[in-house]
């Protein structure tokens, strides 16, 4: 046997079940350190010295944490060389994403930076920290459409002693389409580039001051696909309410998989309710793929029955009875309320859809 | 940067969130997520291995355990139903250790034969197992468990600091400053150190406090992913240096 081995440090002796062989307290103890020295900025080496590269996050000077999701956080940062507030996602995943995924997130992240739309969250970097990639992204002052969406969904619940709810009603319903109609145009745009979003949700879109709606999040969700099937968690127990079911039955997924995404957003708009619920998402999930949605009217008796079947054609659970493209969804949304005002009184009674 | 960060971050907001990297992995587990918590497991298996040794299985039967327990995870779905309010990834993953040994893993062990996948290689577990155990043979399980967390903990950020390392070229400084972590060498070796480096002696104690000050991020964005604010960090460092002690 031999002598254990003391630290010079702190002079406790090292014990043999420690692999690296170095004092375990003071190791922790550096943990401590907090960088108010130098300009702490995360980087082992200085740009420049021996032509390093950087070591990506030197730029940013975080300001504090906007939220956090199931692959990661958000912060409002500060880029320093540009002197202007950017939102840094930190994707906590490194170790546990495969380096095939990680490159693959990559790619995906890039390609999303070419996309420019004004309702698209404008990607300025894709890094790594580590082992951990980061994006850099236009900051969207505001809320996401998942802190709001108890204000849009407020005047759901139709009393019939109440009739003066009515034209509110109406306006409501106006509001939400004519939101939808926005985003569902952008995820186009981005479709015909030949980017999926594969996440769409309410805490990916965000709502700027005016509510605008600005998408968030393209393709990110790949980061697990292949080896998980699934995407991943919203934000709070990982509700898979708002996936096709093909891509939660791990299925190859298309474009028409995001207008699945872009229903029953809107489902849940005009209800209040998720297209599905469950207690655990492994009952959402099943239902997801085996039950047909309730008729939203169930829900609302003021919903228009045209908007409802808008609705309901993009929760289609065979992918080529939905719409074919978000294009086509955004441009019924957009017909929809001149057909709504044109008949005052509304339902309009059923209208055919193109096969 | 980042850890600086963690100080000016706003409390209060997201308290009591559960939404950490590792803990939302384990709630999509209930999902069919299971790469990622496959790869879970094969990260945080020591600390539960040694606890169920210490437990008094022996070596066959403590490794066919930790596999059962993950298994488990695995496929009890009810992974859902783990009260997701609070709590540090480490507890968690202990309590559920505790109740599957105390009550479930007869069942599991049936329910396991047939369908049993292997998530663990033991292949690194090298017969000196038994040595490794003996520094802790006055330690209650418990304290094994938090004491190998700890030095799992060290051992990842030590081979991450590596990588990074790696990475920007420098395998050979850190393979030569590694040692210097957790204390100064004295004068001579540094300048032995700085003349084999091809370095002036100044940037060779500059490299070792950087690799120092990383060193330290790096422990504290590995704790982050395992506790529910920012504001435990410090907290679950002393805890872990308790564990040491
Ligand atoms: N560019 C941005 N500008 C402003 N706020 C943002 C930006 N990106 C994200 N956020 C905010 O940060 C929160 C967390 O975002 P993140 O994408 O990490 O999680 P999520 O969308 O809630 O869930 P998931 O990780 O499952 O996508 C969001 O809810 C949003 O409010
Ligand atoms: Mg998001």
């Amino acid at each position: 046997m031999t002598e254990k081995m003391k630290c010079s440090s702190c002079g406790n002796e090292i014990e043999r079940d420690v692999s690296f062989h170095q004092c375990p307290r003071c190791l922790l103890n550096l943990g401590f350190w907090r960088g108010t020295e130098d300009s702490a900025d995360g980087a082992l080496w200085d740009a420049g010295s021996d032509g390093e590269r950087r070591l990506g996050l030197v730029d940013y000077e975080i300001l504090e944490r906007i939220g956090r999701g199931g692959m990661g956080v958000v912060y409002r940062a500060r880029q320093l060389s540009l002197d202007r507030v950017v939102a840094l996602k930190m994707i906590g995943l490194g170790e546990l994403a495969s380096p095939a995924a990680l490159a693959r997130f990559r790619r995906e992240a890039e390609a999303a930076a070419k996309l420019e739309h004004p309702n698209i969250v404008a990607i300025y970097e894709v890094g790594e920290h580590g082992a951990d990639p980061f994006l850099v992204m236009r900051l969207v002052e505001g809320a996401s459409l998942a802190q709001k969406l108890r204000e849009f969904a407020s005047s759901v619940g139709y009393d019939p002693t109440q009739r003066e709810r009515a034209p509110k009603e109406s306006r409501r319903q106006l509001k939400i389409a004519r939101l939808l109609a926005v985003v569902a145009r952008a995820i186009d745009y981005a479709h015909e580039r030949g980017v999926l979003h594969r996440d769409l949700k309410p805490s990916n879109i965000l709502l700027d001051r005016d509510e605008n709606p600005h998408v968030t999040d393209f393709g990110i969700a790949k980061l697990l696909d292949e080896e998980t099937a699934l995407t991943q968690t919203t934000e709070l127990l990982g509700t898979p309410s708002y996936m096709a079911p093909e891509q939660a039955a791990g299925k190859a997924v298309s474009r028409t998989a995001d207008v699945y995404s872009l229903g029953a957003i809107l489902y849940e708009l005009l209800t209040g309710r998720p297209v599905f619920d469950g207690k655990r998402p492994i009952e959402i999930l099943r239902r997801v793929m085996e039950q047909e949605p309730t008729h939203p009217g169930m829900f609302n008796e003021l919903l228009d029955r045209d908007l409802a079947t808008i609705c309901l054609k993009c929760l289609e659970k065979d992918p080529e009875r939905r719409y074919g493209t978000a294009l086509e969804f955004a441009e019924d949304l957009e017909r929809w309320p001149a057909l709504f005002f044109a008949c005052s009184v509304g339902p309009l009674g059923i209208r055919r859809w193109r096969a | 940067m980042l850890s600086s960060s963690y100080q000016s971050e706003t409390s209060g907001s997201q308290a009591g969130r559960f939404g950490t990297t590792h803990w939302s992995i384990v709630l999509k587990a209930g999902q069919g997520a299971d790469g990622a918590l496959v790869r879970l497991c094969q990260i945080y298996w020591p600390p539960l291995y040694w606890y169920i040794r210490r437990r008094g299985h022996a070596i066959h039967e403590a490794q066919d355990l930790t596999q059962a327990f993950f298994a488990h995870l695995l496929e009890n779905r009810a992974l859902g139903g783990v009260a997701p309010s609070k709590g540090r990834f480490r507890s968690f993953l202990l309590v559920s250790l505790k109740h599957f040994l105390d009550n479930e893993w007869d069942k599991a062990r049936t329910l396991k034969r047939g369908g049993g996948q292997m998530l663990i290689s033991w292949d690194h577990l090298k017969p000196e197992d038994r040595e490794l155990l003996e520094p802790c043979e006055q330690m209650t399980p418990e304290r094994i468990f938090n004491r190998r967390w700890a030095l799992m903990l060290l051992e990842r950020v030590m081979n991450q600091l590596r990588n990074e390392c790696v990475a920007s070229r420098k395998r050979e400084r850190f393979e030569k400053l590694k040692d210097y972590l957790t204390g100064d060498a004295a004068e001579k070796s540094y300048q032995e150190i700085a003349a084999q480096l091809n370095m002036s002696e100044g940037a060779v104690k500059v490299t070792v406090h950087r690799l120092r000050r990383r060193f330290g991020e790096l422990v504290r964005a590995q704790i982050a992913r395992t506790v529910d604010s920012p504001e435990e960090i410090d907290d679950e460092i002393r805890q872990l240096f308790a564990a040491l002690t």
